[in-house]
């Protein structure tokens, strides 16, 4: 499975993700045992707060690889020219989606002045600072691995509704999931689409992997803060 | 499929169990497209592949 092999090359979207696939299964341990916890209701008001730390960077990300993909050294290079281009699309597609993280902190209970003002965690700070320093000081193409495995694979609308029976919670609780959940597989499909346009090299892969597997580390460490890492059984 | 660089990389370094049977072809290919780099993140980060991580898996519903 090489990114060009003549007659039999795989796409590039499949190569990225089933390194995100075989790597993240710690990640989804963990998360399975946030989403069946007793204490559901208070590790959910946390992992909103995670969660609005997190996406408050979405759009700032976009742009600042938008921008720099603008950058005269990648002029002739049209993998970062096609990747700023569905930048361009993507950026009107996310902006906003920080406030329902934010409706969904008030639907539980928490002020939205509380979450704003609250210090996000470093282990928040090192997930996304990451990435401003793979597009500032690299290469820009670095946030499609953080992308993709961001939005990758949503909670489906029936998961979020029996999480939400289950725990006894208005659904009220969980507008910012039910939105992804609808819009994430297509937005997955995009960047698959996308990924498999562009004349990635190997050195383009590689760097979207490596970024990736940080992503996964960094989102394992802030699920294992919130619910711990879960039980082998 | 024989095992590869990568497989036998990660196998050394603590990441795949010894003796592990239970990836699929398509997952060791994938394993060998990973760059030396990813590998070393793999290795330094201490992930894991292992039945124990295949069972319970939920998404983890952070948002972009």
């Amino acid at each position: 499975m090489t990114a060009a092999t003549a007659g039999s090359r795989v796409p590039n979207s499949e190569i990225v993700r089933a390194k995100i696939d075989l790597f993240g299964r710690r990640l989804a341990l963990s998360a399975y045992t946030f989403w069946d916890s007793p204490d559901f209701p208070r590790l959910y008001r946390e992992h909103i707060f995670q969660s609005y730390s997190i996406v408050r960077a979405s759009v700032p990300l976009m742009q600042a690889a938008q921008r720099a993909c603008g950058d005269p050294q990648y002029a002739g290079e049209a993998a970062l020219q096609g990747f700023a281009q569905y930048l361009q699309r993507h950026v009107p597609e996310e902006t906003g989606h920080h406030r329902w993280v934010l409706d969904d902190g008030e639907a539980m209970g928490i002020e939205r002045g509380a979450i704003l003002a609250r210090l996000p965690t470093e282990s928040v700070a090192q997930l996304v600072g990451v990435q401003y320093y793979w597009i500032h000081h690299y290469n820009p193409i670095a946030l499609a691995g953080y992308i993709a495995t961001l939005e990758g694979n949503p909670p489906s609308v029936d998961w979020i509704e029996q999480v939400a029976a289950r725990h006894r919670l208005p659904l009220q609780c969980f507008s910012s999931l039910l939105h992804h959940a609808r819009l994430d597989l297509h937005h997955r499909q995009d960047l698959d689409d996308v990924l498999d346009s562009l004349p990635l090299s190997e050195d383009h892969l590689a760097l979207i992997g490596l970024s990736s597997l940080h992503t996964i580390r960094l989102l394992t460490e802030i699920m294992e803060g919130i619910a711990g890492p879960g039980q082998y059984s | 499929m024989e095992e590869g660089k990568n497989f036998k990389a990660l196998t050394a370094g603590g990441v795949i169990p010894e003796d592990y049977r239970h990836l699929t072809d398509a997952e060791k290919a994938a394993l060998e497209t990973l760059s030396d780099h990813e590998v070393n993140a793999v290795i330094t980060s201490k992930n894991k592949l292992g039945i124990d991580f295949f069972r319970k898996q939920a998404p983890h519903g952070f948002v972009y």
